[in-house]
């Protein structure tokens, strides 16, 4: 394991108009750890993800992903690289099958040849195989969070953001999604869970961020986190 | 060397014109700026409305500032039904621009073929009295004919502007600009709102209409020139600010009018579009915008 | 491989089929109609590698056109060149034209590239009307060699030439569609955003498009100005070139090459009779309130209509 985290974002700054959606946060992540990052609605949470997956540009600070400044990186050259996301709403490609989506980042991203076995891994991987040849507008909620893994699976990643990845789930199906999701930390894929669910990111978190209006508030032990008074404060007293 | 005298009149011809283009390019302030409806047939409506006036001022002798009155209201009612078919053939199946796009070309051709087919590609003028009155302030020339466009422009931005200030419907579009959801929470039918704004944004372009026909004779082909100068105007005016797009326009026509005098009549498209250009590769929220 | 030789192979022989069908007509008139329906079964195929396969619209068909004639034009006033090369000589600029307007405004949305491309024509026919060497506003005279080897009539042998560009631009497209390159331009039409988060290169791939479809259109117009044999800017960026173009590709249907070139042969062909019975006013207005009718009601065109689209459908 390298002496430096995997990703590091420096006091990073993102400005919407006067707004301060984020406000010099400094936020890491390990390789193969797993960190929750809660907070209010519009703390900065999705923000954060954006800006480390380079859909969105900081204003002011440094994103470090093994060791080289990504800051002018695209969001498929960070991918390549390693550092993938997915989103709040599932975003599949419509008018694809569930194995012609797979087949988008095998073909662009993936960085272990081209062989059709990774799909039908992903597929097997996520609980798809049965699946395969649906197309996006007949799955299930719970199904489509399963092809944005796939998706995110086949592409190789080193650090995964999931964004409220269980929203609108039922209890079995939320307990479906975590078991994925510690499947691919088992593989070596350092994630962070964003997520309003308490019993997901404390059960799934070794760490725990919290974000308040822009800043971090907190960053540690989640048990530690939880108990601390301004933490209780910042999600009570609203 | 360029006499002062000519360089005055440039420049005050100039705002009169882009005074007017505001009026033209307001509606689409709002139908593009805040609704995010990519309508380029919206010139296209205003040329219908130049007709329409044309119609009424022929069979009815009205002037042109009177069939404008006429000429709002039907115009509203074309503007909710197109919005009804846009919203139903694309933006309810989520996101299919290039259809959109294609719909409003579509319409934007049919509409240049039907006037063709209906009045001819003849030049059509309005015979009004003051059309060819000029007021003379000292060597500086205010044609009627440019001046009250310039002023029924103002009214048109005032209207738009008390639109969306002053009315629960007017606050609320500005408000789906926006955040739908948030919008669909407070029990606000976002389709309808949006309806409404849109069929407004055409009735402008009617109105706008009516005084083009004062400005000069109107032709079917016509409204493609101002297909460049309306979204110039919108993207460069901060695409949603209706004092911004009155600056916009002013500067645009000031610009094109000197083009048009010292460089050539032949130029004077090119300008608005050229900006357009600039403001995208510099600094696509315009000079204005959010 | 063999696929792709195999449908290679079937699309030259339906080539040489039609042509050896018109030259057995023994009416150079023929020829002319079978040009004009060519020149857009390439001009509705080009459009739609852009517009059917990534979503991005171009109005400024005629520009690209006109670059390909006007480019041809300039360098036969300082050397004469067979007609082949003037047509690569066309490709190149229009090609390098396209790779440019998408260069200025692909980072933004959709809408404004499509402007841009409205812009682009506008421009162009101000800066054509004004150079006197290419004839300006007044036009310029091209006149058809007498000599023609082969083909016995010129208007053949350009029949052939549009022929071969037809050919061309259908197998380009049809390896496209099988091709990772195609699954990314799917991508991108679906769903933009989330294809960069996949891992899609996703203004690159746009500008391939771009620089691909325009290069195509340039190619359609290099011979152009013999075709009319007299070339002036008023005609050459008519829109009806545009709205032909998009027509044809959202009635035959945008998801394969059929689509366009179905479009292409049916509104071709028909406007060939309407002009002529009726008028070419009417004549747009039918082609324009069809691409109304379809885009509303019949979005997956006339390939979906008839369950021809394969596993593709559009997003």
């Amino acid at each position: 394991m390298s002496a430096l985290p995997l990703f590091r974002a420096e006091s990073l700054t993102k400005r919407f108009g006067g707004f301060f959606a984020l406000d010099g946060v400094d936020f890491n992540v390990s390789a193969g750890e797993r960190v929750g990052l809660i907070g209010p609605n519009g703390s900065g949470k999705s923000t954060l993800v954006g800006c480390a997956s380079g859909a969105l540009r900081n204003d002011a600070g440094a994103v470090w992903f093994k060791d080289q400044r990504i800051d002018r990186l695209s969001p498929h050259q960070r991918v390549r690289a390693g550092l993938v996301r997915s989103f709040q709403l599932p975003r599949p490609f419509r008018g694809l099958t569930v194995v012609e989506n797979l087949r988008v980042p095998l073909f662009f991203a993936g960085r272990q040849g081209r062989e059709e076995d990774a799909i039908d891994e992903a597929l097997e991987f996520v609980g798809l195989t049965a699946r395969r040849k649906a197309m996006p507008q007949d799955l299930t909620q719970v199904d489509l969070r399963k092809l944005d893994l796939a998706r995110a699976t086949v592409a190789k990643p080193l650090l995964l953001f999931v964004d409220e990845a269980m929203a609108g789930l039922s209890h079995s199906e939320i307990d479906e999604i975590l078991a994925v999701l510690m499947r691919m930390n088992d593989g070596g894929v350092a994630i962070v869970m964003i997520e309003h669910i308490m019993r997901a990111v404390t059960a799934f978190s070794q760490r725990l961020v919290v974000l308040v209006a822009g800043r971090k508030l907190a960053d540690g032990d989640p048990d530690q986190v939880l108990a601390n008074v301004e933490v209780q404060r910042a999600y009570l007293g609203e | 060397m360029v006499s002062l005298d000519l360089l005055a009149n440039a420049i005050v011809s100039g705002v009169l014109l882009g005074g007017f283009y505001a009026g033209v390019a307001a509606g689409a302030t709002i139908s593009f700026g805040l609704l995010d409806v990519a309508n380029i047939a919206h010139p296209a409506f205003v040329v219908f409305g130049a007709y329409g006036a044309f119609l009424l001022s022929e069979r009815f002798g009205l002037d042109p500032l009177v069939a404008a009155l006429f000429v709002v209201p039907v115009f509203y009612v074309a503007g909710a039904a197109v919005y009804q078919v846009y919203h139903w053939a694309f933006e309810r199946r989520g996101d299919d621009s290039m259809r959109g796009l294609a719909f409003f070309f579509g319409l934007m051709f049919v509409g240049e073929v039907v006037l063709i087919l209906m009045f001819g590609v003849d030049y059509r003028y309005t015979s009004a009295a003051y059309a060819s009155t000029t007021l003379k302030l000292g060597s500086i020339a205010f044609p009627l004919r440019e001046l009250i466009p310039f002023l029924g422009s103002l009214a048109i931005l005032a209207a738009a502007q008390l639109f969306l200030n002053r009315t629960f419907i007017g606050r609320a579009i500005l408000g789906v600009a926006q955040d739908a959801t948030a919008l669909r929470l407070m029990g606000a039918d976002p389709v309808r709102l949006k309806r409404i704004a849109f069929g407004i944004s055409i009735a402008l372009a009617g109105a706008a209409g009516a005084l083009l026909l004062v400005l000069e004779p109107v032709e079917p082909s016509i409204g493609r020139e101002f297909i460049g100068r309306v979204f110039a105007i919108a993207v460069l005016g901060g695409m949603g600010s209706l004092p911004g797009t009155w600056i916009a326009a002013v500067m645009l026509g000031v610009i094109e009018n000197l083009t048009s005098i010292f460089a050539g009549a032949s130029w004077a498209p090119a300008v608005a579009f050229g900006f357009l250009l600039l403001t995208l590769a510099v600094r696509p929220s315009g000079l204005f915008g959010r | 491989m063999n696929d792709f030789l195999r449908f290679f192979g079937l699309v030259v022989l339906a080539a040489c089929a039609l042509f050896a069908a018109m030259r057995a007509v023994g009416n150079d008139y023929v020829f002319y109609a079978g040009y004009t329906v060519l020149e857009y079964v390439v001009l509705a195929c080009a459009w739609n590698i852009l517009g059917g396969y990534v979503g991005y619209v171009n109005f400024g068909v005629a520009a690209f056109l006109a670059l390909g004639a006007y480019t041809g034009v300039a360098l036969s006033k300082i050397a004469p060149l067979p007609l082949p090369v003037m047509m690569l000589a066309g490709g190149v600029v229009a090609g390098l034209v396209g790779l440019g307007t998408g260069y200025l405004t692909l980072r933004l949305r959709g809408i404004f590239f499509a402007i841009a491309t409205l812009a682009l024509a506008v421009v162009l026919q101000t800066l054509i009307t004004n150079w006197e060497f290419v004839g300006g506003s007044a036009g310029v005279y091209a006149i058809r060699p007498k000599h023609v080897p082969v083909f016995g009539s010129y208007i053949a042998y350009m029949v052939f030439l549009m022929l071969t560009l037809a050919v061309i631009v259908v197998t380009v497209s049809r390896a496209i569609e099988t091709s990772g390159l195609g699954l990314g331009f799917i991508a991108i039409r679906d769903d933009e955003v989330a294809a960069e988060a996949t891992g899609v290169p996703t203004l690159q791939l746009k500008l391939i498009a771009t620089t691909l479809s325009g290069a195509f259109m340039g190619m359609a117009g290099a011979p152009l100005p013999y075709y009319v044999t007299f070339l002036e800017p008023s005609s050459a960026f008519n829109l009806s070139y545009a709205v032909n173009s998009i027509a044809m590709p959202l009635i035959g249907g945008t998801t394969a090459w059929f689509g366009p070139v179905l479009g292409a042969l049916l509104l071709g062909i028909a406007q060939q009779v309407v002009t002529v019975t009726i008028s070419s006013e009417v004549n747009l207005l039918i082609v324009g309130l069809l691409l109304i009718g379809f885009v509303v009601l019949a979005p997956q065109g006339l390939i979906g209509m008839l369950g021809l689209t394969g596993r593709r459908r559009s997003g």
